[in-house]
């Protein structure tokens, strides 16, 4: 008798992996409706999965945070200080740490092969606000998650990290697309 | 920093060639980081509980979990595929054949699925002979080295198809 079963494995993760797997499929039209002008500057596509995991970690960590303090019972509503001082730091975390990725991306991109045709400032100004907008997005999801899942007797832990890291996703292309668009190159 | 390379194996693939291959693109990364993290996570909740001993008897627990995983990506990667194909004909975007998309996607699905597994296996077994907790471990190697490992994977497998195929 094992513990691990085959059919238990699949059953349990099948569902989950469609639902994710659509969605990601979806985020791969919106890059492919903009294919063209990420071909003419590959700078962008080199930032796709930088902004996406970055996003993945610090949304896990605030996601994190957030729940153990809901279980600890030192935040209880959307206007705690102990939340207000959380939000302050992450957006801090994450406006210097895009803004320091920005800088070594474009740093690193000549020795990659990759052709710069871009001016320095407006490609500073979309990897930033794509960050800010990106963190403060996610910073959303996740304290609707976790506020909805603890009202409801749902253990936020649960639900928190896969709904982070699905939309969140999708959410970082957007809004580089989305930055590229209004920036403009 | 992994994953500038990672960008920069995403900036080099062929996308002229291939319309519609970045569709794939964040379906196959993310059924990676979900599969092989989630086996990883698997792997040391067993060893945990005591049913994964590498000591003695581990064979059976790592090998079904271990067919699961490559069975999940498998199959997911064919649906995935369907779903790339199937939204750009819902949306109109001109797009390479069905047969491009279940190809690239299996492959690179399948190759870094059996890279990554025994990557799984072997993080959990250095962690357990060192005497460190696997569940800090696994996460964080598994989804930074599965990024770089799939995107080489979608290059190599796109390459492939266009030389066999084109």
């Amino acid at each position: 008798m094992t513990y691990y079963r085959f059919q238990n494995i699949i059953k349990e993760s099948v569902g989950v992996l469609i639902f994710c797997s659509l969605i990601a499929v979806l985020t791969g039209q919106v890059l492919y409706s903009m294919q063209d002008q990420f071909i003419a500057i590959p700078i962008f596509l080199v930032c796709v999965p930088v902004i996406n995991s970055l996003e993945g970690n610090l949304g896990s960590i605030f996601g994190a945070r957030i729940t153990s303090a809901l279980h600890l019972g030192s935040i209880t509503s959307v206007s705690d200080e102990e939340l207000h001082k959380n939000v302050a730091m992450s957006m801090i975390l994450g406006v210097s740490v895009y803004g320091f990725l920005a800088i070594l991306i474009y740093g690193v991109s000549p020795f990659l092969d990759l052709e710069i045709t871009i001016d320095v400032m407006n490609f500073l100004a979309i990897f930033i606000f794509s960050g800010v907008i990106l963190t403060i997005g996610v910073m959303c999801i996740i304290l609707v998650t976790a506020f909805l899942s603890f009202k409801r007797g749902i253990d936020p832990d649960n639900t928190v990290i896969p709904v982070v890291t699905t939309l969140g996703d999708s959410l970082g292309i957007m809004s580089l697309v989305s930055m590229i668009w209004v920036i403009g190159i | 920093m992994g994953e500038i390379i990672v960008g920069s194996f995403f900036g080099q693939l062929d996308l002229e060639k291939l319309p519609g291959l970045i569709v794939l693109v964040p379906a196959i990364i993310g059924l990676r980081g979900n599969i092989s993290v989630a086996l990883g996570s698997r792997l040391g909740s067993g060893f945990h509980l005591g049913v994964i001993d590498f000591s003695h008897s581990w064979k059976k627990e790592v090998k079904e979990n271990i067919i699961a995983s490559l069975f999940l990506s498998s199959v997911m990667s064919i649906i995935i595929g369907f779903f790339a194909y199937g939204t750009c004909q819902v949306l109109g975007f001109p797009c390479m054949g069905i047969h491009f998309f279940i190809g690239i996607a299996l492959i690179a699905g399948f190759v870094s699925g059996v890279t990554l597994s025994l990557l799984a296996l072997l993080t959990v077994y250095v962690a357990f002979c060192r005497g460190y907790d696997p569940d800090n471990i696994t996460g964080p190697v598994l989804a930074t080295i599965g990024d770089i490992i799939t995107i080489i994977c979608i290059s190599v497998a796109s390459l492939f198809l266009i030389r066999v195929m084109l």
